[in-house]
């Protein structure tokens, strides 16, 4: 497949069924980022093809991750998906005004998640 | 001749601004349709998650029913399988004690008299158990008839006055004269009593308990009260909660399981009726419960 994920994401339990779900589906190449900070210079350093943020960061939120990557890198790639525990549809038209490809809660099965992962990369 | 151009000028003007005005709208109205898109947009992606979610919660919601059926059947087989022997032993504990199998010495007779209180703890043990795993599954099922609630509750309390004379505590009874009938399961209603009253032995040192039956017009009305060591104002809502038992153990001699006012709850409800608790730490407690005189009413 040789697509590379980059996940921005502070809960370990999140990631680790997140990351159990993409190498699953055969998404191997799979980068972590624990804040903004760390999401932003990832973004830059391994040019992912798609990332995938939580909402609430510990130093920041997925909104900005996804803004500020759209300034640097433009409106097409890497795709961008906001994730969120507590779905919200405010939350969702932010997320989209911001440059999000989707927006998608999470569930036991990362059903949603993987749903739009696939139809992105 | 001269050509007049002013009106023809005017009229240009007059399209033009009609013209610039009418891209403004358009570029408003597609700014506003691209706004609606992505607020529709923001409403499907959340109602689309929330489908997803409550299908999620609803399987939860059906393997936690299923462990919990799981559990019943459990607590109904194990209680069957101790209650078999139980009566076995308790039969020869009984004959033993009446001299059937022998004679025995006084000493003897003693052991045999605990063995037999502690073999019918054990047996109310279980039979509380098996009740609260039928109640709660839905598979207790009551048997209705015509019952004079006030002479019940009287046999109720005439098997208590032994009990009253050794403890030295005075029994009160506030009984109509008249039967008062109630559409009811006789077995569980004595229960009722029974566990009300039982308990307002086992959490009273001094004074007396105190039981009424009344009549009122859509209903009998009956309490449970004492001059015990009641129950604080933090631990009153947790009454009915099965399990929960309060204060220091240690001083009071019956212990329980914390069933009895659990199993007490379920029956009134069944009976479509209502129960509720007053009580003031270190002076007293009162039980007061309504039944509807036929519950199809
Ligand atoms: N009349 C009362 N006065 C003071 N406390 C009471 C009274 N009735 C109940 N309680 C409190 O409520 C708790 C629960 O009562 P419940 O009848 O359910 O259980 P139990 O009497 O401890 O055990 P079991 O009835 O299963 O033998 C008791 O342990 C006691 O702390
Ligand atoms: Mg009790």
């Amino acid at each position: 497949m040789g697509k590379k994920i980059l996940i921005v994401e502070d809960n370990d339990d999140d990631l680790f069924i997140i990351k159990r779900y993409l190498s699953g589906a055969g998404y191997n190449e799979v980068v972590v980022a624990r804040d903004v900070k760390e999401g932003l210079d990832k973004a830059e350093q391994e040019k992912p093809d798609l990332v995938i943020s939580d909402t609430l960061l510990p130093d920041g939120n997925g909104f900005e991750v996804c803004q500020r990557v759209r300034q640097k890198h433009g409106a097409e790639n890497p795709k961008i998906i906001i994730m969120t525990g507590s779905i919200d549809a405010v939350d969702a038209v932010k997320a989209r005004k911001m440059g999000a490809d989707d927006y998608c809660a999470k569930t036991s099965d990362c059903g949603i998640i993987m749903d739009a992962v696939k139809k992105l990369i | 001749m001269e050509i007049k151009d002013g009106p023809g000028e005017d009229l240009v003007k007059e399209i033009e601004s009609l013209k610039s005005k009418c891209e403004k709208a358009q570029a408003e109205l597609k700014a506003t349709k691209e706004e609606l898109e992505v607020q529709a947009w923001g409403l499907n992606k959340t109602n689309e998650a929330i489908k997803v979610l409550y299908k999620e919660l609803e399987n939860k919601n059906r393997e936690l029913k299923k462990l919990d059926d799981m559990k019943n059947e459990f607590i109904n087989t194990v209680s069957h399988e101790l209650r078999t022997p139980l009566t076995t032993i308790r039969e020869v504990i009984a004959q033993f004690l009446e001299g059937i199998l022998g004679e025995t010495t006084s000493e003897q007779k003693e052991f045999l008299r605990i063995c037999l209180e502690d073999v019918d703890r054990l047996k109310r043990l279980i039979d509380d158990l098996l009740d609260t795993s039928k109640l709660e599954s839905g598979k207790f099922s009551l048997v209705m008839e015509w019952v004079d609630i006030a002479g019940l509750a009287k046999g109720v309390i005439d098997s208590f006055s032994p009990r009253a004379r050794v403890r030295n505590l005075e029994i009160k009874k506030d009984l109509p004269g008249i039967k008062l009938m109630a559409y009811a399961d006789r077995d569980t209603i004595v229960r009722v009593f029974t566990n009300l009253i039982a308990n307002a032995f086992k959490f009273t040192d001094t004074g007396h308990i105190e039981i009424s039956v009344a009549d009122k017009p859509e209903y009998i009305e009956c309490f449970v009260s004492d001059t015990g060591k009641g129950i604080s104002e933090e631990d009153l809502p947790k009454v009915f909660t099965k399990f929960q038992q309060f204060g220091r153990r240690e001083d009071v001699k019956e212990k329980g399981t914390g069933l009895g006012l659990s199993i007490v709850k379920n029956i009134i409800d069944l009976h479509k009726g209502k129960i509720w608790v007053e009580s003031k730490l270190n002076t007293g407690t009162k039980f007061t419960f309504i039944l509807p005189k036929s519950s199809q009413g």
